[in-house]
């Protein structure tokens, strides 16, 4: 009993990871449609970045993301405003989707071949002194990088809804999720919204490369792996609902987690794909989308 | 003949007949399109029934009715805008109009013809001017064998000119036969084509007859200018 | 009229037909040959792709699941040892990945967009995990296929099925069924409204695509003589698959046979040219950048607007000379 206890545990630790990755998918698609396709490997990038700083220069890498974040949501403004801004005021039918995760896409591509380069394939593990410390329960040991991350992704959470309905930047960006026309109307600046909800949402790619570094060990096909679970949690969430990717993320935690009790760790994302398969046909909406 | 028949957001009965021009009038949010769309089946009434020809079709599905009659006019106009106006008309004959082969009255070139697109027909729609794009969903819409013809606000965005022409196109198209609906806000254009006229006002209805005497309906007056500040 | 608009595609196929005949007997089946037939491989299964991702506008991230089990279904008798002739098998695995496509649209057909393109990259997942996790599919190890085909009957023929499948699809395009693909790209609540399924619509264009990329794979194998759940499943097929589309112009059938040539010379070239890892990623990425920033549509439509827009100034020119 007790490991099964252990392995729901083990599993909501990661499902804090993509639930954090669908988070900064579901903010940027849930209000603005912007549809990126390379937060995943941005998460990697900076899981690298605070796996170098640790092996050269000993850097507790919680400082280094934390140097990272207003870097990384640089990097999300520019590439907002560099490449995605030509493709906002399309319409749907004109392939706006398509070009955006085109255009997220390679440039996904290109951060992933950077990483291949800098640090080749090899599966990265860093060996921070408190990787492996637990807090003991009785027989249950709960590795304290866990509920580091459920707690900084609730922290996250909070943060984002705080963002979105105490400041004036959150209700510009309600403004523009209602009605980009108007809001443009009344003296928003769309584009520049836009750029910093992207470079927000890199932000929490950040912090949730910075925990897959600590838990997992890291390579940089990873990224595309991160930004697909990513859209699955969106997509089980139903479809831009920020709680409900958050929700979302943790499901599939604990399923993939369940799958390698149960059964064979290598076929833990079967098991999840077939999942979203099913709930695709019984409720194609996702689980906690608004009805409308 | 009952053409068709439904229970409206509280209670209200509506039906229209067959071989008539009905024409919906009604205040900004009154429920136009929103009728539109529950004749159409993109909206599935809460309760309430539609009938059509005789047979209930609530909860059927755009496409399954269209194959069965009913083509429609957006108010804002989205024609295929990558496809020709003939390959719209066609999308429209092969898929719909499928339904209803042998019945056709009139022709993909007779439908260019009426519409007046026979020169621009192998120009991409996103090409056309406005009107153009407009004529383009009216042909589409008669590429599928309609027996009834919904026009939301054809009128709207277009000059004094364009809407006599677009007056004297859905009176060959009633000559042909098709009942029409219209929704329309300006009442010139109701009176010169409808034989009867219904007007919403905040989902019901408040008056309906003919055009000249609802226009003189004290309480479609209220409804339109505010009666008690006058 | 009409041959006006076939000119080009006359022109280009015998261009195309003459470079093959100097090359195929100019480089006796070595490198230059495999390339090319490679090349037409992923030209199928583009155009298959194509289908889907550019005329009814659904971007698929797995079009390899289709590819690799149509190299299964050749793969696996034939590592049984069953004696079936292999170009029978070839069709018959184009068949199975219809089949499959058939029955996968249901749950993922249902909803328009993201869940399709995760969905559809999730099921190559799935297939290259059940793949090397098993096996009775001969897991990691592949399957050697060995079979006594002429290699230059085979090139011949995988080379004739390019030309019949571009022709094929050009002319599907054309067809009711090709305008329906496109006016559900447009606006799929107007197509509904003329009385179009949008749902069949899709699967129509999934399952024949399916068949094309079924088809391309199961040649591959014949061709290559091995398969292995990287070669077949991995999205790195799915990106070969789909990038060339994107590259020459989506939605378009020539933009398709370019795009796809030039995918495939790019990553060839890059594996020579940029040894490290990475190499082969870096190029194409910064390719699908560019070609996207540049001309959004693709190369091809990108150079018809370029021609078209300078020989416009040419006319008006020679107007004002008229004029004058």
């Amino acid at each position: 009993m007790g490991g099964l206890t252990q392995t729901l545990l083990g599993g909501i630790g990661s499902g804090a990871i993509y639930g954090l990755m669908g988070l900064s998918f579901a903010l940027i698609f849930g209000k603005l449609k912007i549809c990126s396709y390379l937060n995943g490997d941005l998460s990697i990038l900076a899981a690298y970045l605070c796996f170098w700083s640790f092996t050269l220069w000993h850097v507790e890498p919680f400082i280094t993301a934390v140097v990272l974040c207003p870097l990384f949501f640089l990097i999300g403004y520019f590439v907002q405003t560099v490449f995605l801004k030509k493709f906002m005021a399309m319409e749907i039918w004109q392939g706006r989707y398509q070009s955006q995760i085109m255009v997220t896409w390679g440039i996904g591509i290109c951060i992933m071949a950077l990483e291949y380069m800098l640090w080749t394939a090899t599966y990265r593990t860093m060996g921070v002194s408190y990787r492996n410390s637990v807090v003991r329960m009785g027989d249950i040991a709960v590795p304290y990088v866990d509920i580091w991350a459920f707690v900084v992704m609730l922290v996250v959470l909070v943060g984002v809804n705080l963002l979105l309905k105490k400041t004036t930047l959150g209700i510009s960006l309600r403004a523009c999720s209602n009605d980009r026309v108007s809001a443009m109307l009344s003296g928003i600046n769309y584009q520049r919204v836009c750029a910093v909800t992207f470079g927000i949402s890199a932000v929490i790619a950040v912090i949730a490369g910075l925990f897959y570094t600590l838990t997992s060990q890291v390579t940089p096909a990873v990224g595309v792996d991160l930004t697909f679970k990513g859209w699955m949690a969106v997509i089980i969430g139903g479809m831009g609902s920020l709680g409900g990717s958050i929700v979302a993320g943790i499901i599939m935690g604990l399923v993939e987690a369940l799958t390698s009790y149960f059964w064979l760790p290598a076929l833990k994302e079967v098991v999840l794909f077939v999942g979203l398969l099913i709930l695709l046909i019984v409720k194609p909406s996702g689980l906690f989308s608004k009805s409308r | 003949m009952a053409f068709g028949g439904m229970e409206l957001f509280s209670g209200i009965n509506l039906s229209f007949e067959k071989d008539k021009v009905y024409g919906i009038i009604g205040t900004n949010g009154s429920g136009k399109t929103t009728l539109f769309n529950i004749i159409c089946g993109v909206l599935t009434p809460t309760h309430g029934q539609v009938f059509y020809e005789g047979n209930e079709v609530t909860g059927m599905k755009p496409w399954q009715l269209s194959r069965k009659g009913i083509g429609r006019c957006f108010q804002m106009v989205k024609p295929f805008n990558s496809l020709t106006p003939y390959e719209n008309a066609r999308v429209a004959r092969s898929s719909a109009g499928h339904y209803s082969k042998g019945e056709e009255k009139f022709s993909l070139d007779e439908i260019m013809e009426l519409t007046g697109l026979k020169d621009k027909r192998n120009i991409v729609t996103s090409e056309l001017s406005l009107p153009d794009k407009k004529n383009t969903e009216i042909a589409r819409a008669l590429a599928c064998n309609p027996k009834i013809m919904l026009f939301d606000e054809v009128s709207c965005g277009l000059s004094g000119e364009e809407i006599y022409a677009r007056m004297d196109l859905m009176r060959k198209i009633a000559d042909y036969g098709i009942s029409i609906i219209v929704i329309e806000h300006i009442m010139m254009f109701i009176k010169e084509i409808c034989d009867e006229v219904v007007v919403l006002h905040a989902g019901s209805i408040i008056s309906s007859g003919d055009p000249s005497v609802v226009a003189q309906d004290p309480k479609v007056i209220e409804a339109y200018l505010g009666g008690r500040k006058l | 009229m009409k041959n006006n608009k076939l000119r080009p595609y006359i022109i280009a196929g015998l261009i195309a037909i003459a470079a093959y005949m100097v090359l195929l007997f100019g480089s006796d089946g070595g490198y230059l040959s495999n390339f090319i037939v490679y090349v037409c491989l992923f030209i199928i299964a583009s155009q298959g792709w194509n289908l889907l991702g550019g005329y009814v506008g659904e971007i698929s991230f797995g079009h390899a699941v289709f590819w690799g089990i149509g190299a299964y279904t050749v793969g696996l008798p034939i590592g049984y040892d069953l004696n079936i002739s292999p170009l029978l098998l070839a069709f018959a695995g184009a068949a199975v990945a219809a089949l499959f496509a058939w029955i996968i649209s249901y749950p993922l057909l249902r909803v328009r967009g993201f869940p399709f393109l995760v969905g559809t990259y999730g099921l190559g997942v799935v297939f290259e995990k059940v793949f090397v996790a098993s096996p009775k599919l001969f897991a990691t190890k592949g399957v050697f296929v060995a079979n006594d085909l002429n290699r230059f009957f085979l090139h011949g023929m995988i080379f004739v099925l390019m030309i019949v499948v571009t022709v094929g699809v050009k002319w599907l395009t054309d067809k009711d069924l090709g305008l329906r693909f496109k006016a559900v790209r447009d606006v799929p609540e107007a197509a509904e409204m003329v009385g179009v399924n949008i749902y069949h619509t899709k699967t129509a264009a999934l399952v024949i695509g399916a068949f094309l990329c079924g088809l391309a794979g199961g040649l591959y194998v014949l061709y290559s003589g091995f398969i292995n759940p990287t070669t077949a499943f991995d999205s790195s097929v799915s990106i070969s698959i789909l990038m060339g589309p994107y590259i020459g112009g989506i939605g378009t059938v020539l933009g398709t046979v370019f795009g796809t040539s030039i995918v495939i010379a790019i990553q060839e070239w890059a594996r020579s040219a940029l040894p490290f890892t990475g190499g082969q990623h870096m190029a194409l990425g910064l390719l699908l950048i560019i070609i996207m920033m540049v001309s959004r549509e693709g190369l091809f439509p990108g150079l018809r607007k370029l021609a078209l827009k300078l020989s416009g100034k040419t006319k008006d020119k020679t107007k004002e000379k008229k004029a004058a």
